[in-house]
């Protein structure tokens, strides 16, 4: 309670957070997921802005962008597109170059992230300063939605290799729905070289070795609303393979 | 020092102690009982090992929430933000096309008016309006 009431006493008026949205054919998501951070980004108070990264989505997602930017200004909605599909790893950078808070914020345009955790990630931050706050769906109230036992024990099963391998010191490794202070993702994304699953998992291990603190916060994942779910042998491979390279490596 | 590093060194000071006390390298001439126990140990902490990991992982798998309500609550935020969406678009298209009138009024009523008629058409032809009370912006 202490705590709580505290942390919106001390909010400090210059504290502004950038969410970063890398988005490759999210057309039917990206207006719901904007909806709902404008939703409790107005109710909590903090400021904010929306960067949208879109790599060329052959279905208008970019259009899309456009018009959510007539109707909640540009202040609020940036668009930063990129040609053609570079990974996830440039999309940050890009995407931090053009960040105008001292805070960002990753998440995921699908739906499966929502943004009604923002505040906790906020107030988690706050309370104990740390350097990122990685939301997690192996603790406390966490948890999934959406997900049939096979792939509940390949995702069970893959967490506990990389805790046994790595010992990161983070429940959650691969989720990628976090709160980073601007200047330690800046220098976390410069010395990652992996991608997809891996990169989110890198970013931890990178952050541990250089003595930043994580904070964690329990999310619920809801599995993409819209759109396939992808979680092939091709994944899996590659999975373990960039688990490999860190074990390796770092 | 990276992991894999870590866990070579781990390993080998295992393998080493069990080599000492299996073959009695330093002649410490330790009674026949202890050998019998070091002999197996890696087997046995192998299963151990490997019966913990099992029985972690299975909790957990069998212990991960399911989020039935933050589903619900998601699908039903969605229904309210499409309809939101739609306003505003509608709202903001109205603007472009003229600004000095405000037509949002007369499309309210005009959808109004459609959904009457289609109500009388319905129940002429006999067929169930329900569908057509219910949803009327979509067949509009």
């Amino acid at each position: 309670m202490a705590s709580r009431k505290s942390s919106s006493k001390s909010r400090d008026e210059n504290d502004k957070y950038s969410v970063l949205l890398p988005t490759y054919n999210e057309r039917e998501n990206l207006p719901l997921i904007v909806w709902l951070l404008v939703k409790y980004f107005g109710e909590s108070g903090y400021d904010f802005e929306i960067i949208v990264i879109d790599d060329g989505s052959p279905d208008g997602t970019l259009e899309v962008a456009e018009q959510l930017q007539k109707i909640y200004g540009e202040d609020k909605i940036l668009l930063r597109p990129r040609a053609k599909k570079l990974g996830l790893g440039t999309a940050y950078i890009h995407g931090i170059k053009h960040a105008t808070g001292n805070f960002v914020f990753i998440m995921d345009a699908d739906l499966s992230h929502h943004p009604k955790f923002i505040a906790e990630f906020i107030e988690k931050q706050q309370e104990g300063g740390f350097d990122l706050v990685s939301g997690t769906r192996y603790s406390g109230n966490g948890g999934v939605y959406g997900w049939d036992l096979r792939r509940k024990l390949i995702s069970r099963g893959a967490n506990y290799i990389t805790q046994v391998l790595l010992r990161p010191g983070a429940s959650d490794l691969t989720g990628s729905f976090r709160l980073y202070k601007k200047e330690v993702l800046e220098r976390l994304v410069e010395q990652c070289v992996s991608k997809g699953y891996v990169f989110q998992m890198e970013i931890i291990i990178r952050a541990r070795q250089l003595g930043y603190s994580i904070g964690e916060v329990p999310i619920s994942f809801v599995d993409r609303v819209y759109g396939e779910s992808k979680l092939g042998g091709n994944e899996i491979v590659s999975f373990l393979k960039g688990l490999l390279t860190l074990f390796a490596t770092t | 020092m990276t992991k894999l590093l870590e866990w070579l060194l781990g390993v080998s000071a295992v393998v080493v102690a069990w080599g000492l006390l299996t073959f009695d390298l330093l002649g410490l001439r330790l009674p026949q009982a202890y050998r019998d126990v070091a002999w197996p140990m890696p087997m046995y902490l192998l299963l151990v090992f490997g019966c913990y990991s099992l029985a972690t992982v299975g909790y957990r798998v069998a212990t991960f929430n399911d989020c039935e309500e933050a589903a619900k609550e998601l699908q039903a935020q969605i229904q309210e933000a499409k309809q939101d969406l739609q306003k505003r678009v509608e709202i903001l298209i109205q603007r472009l096309i003229n600004p000095g009138v405000e037509l949002w009024p007369l499309a309210q009523l005009l959808k109004e008016m459609i959904r009457q008629r289609l109500i009388k058409v319905c129940r002429m032809a006999g067929t169930q309006a329900s569908h057509v009370e219910h949803e009327p912006t979509r067949l509009c």
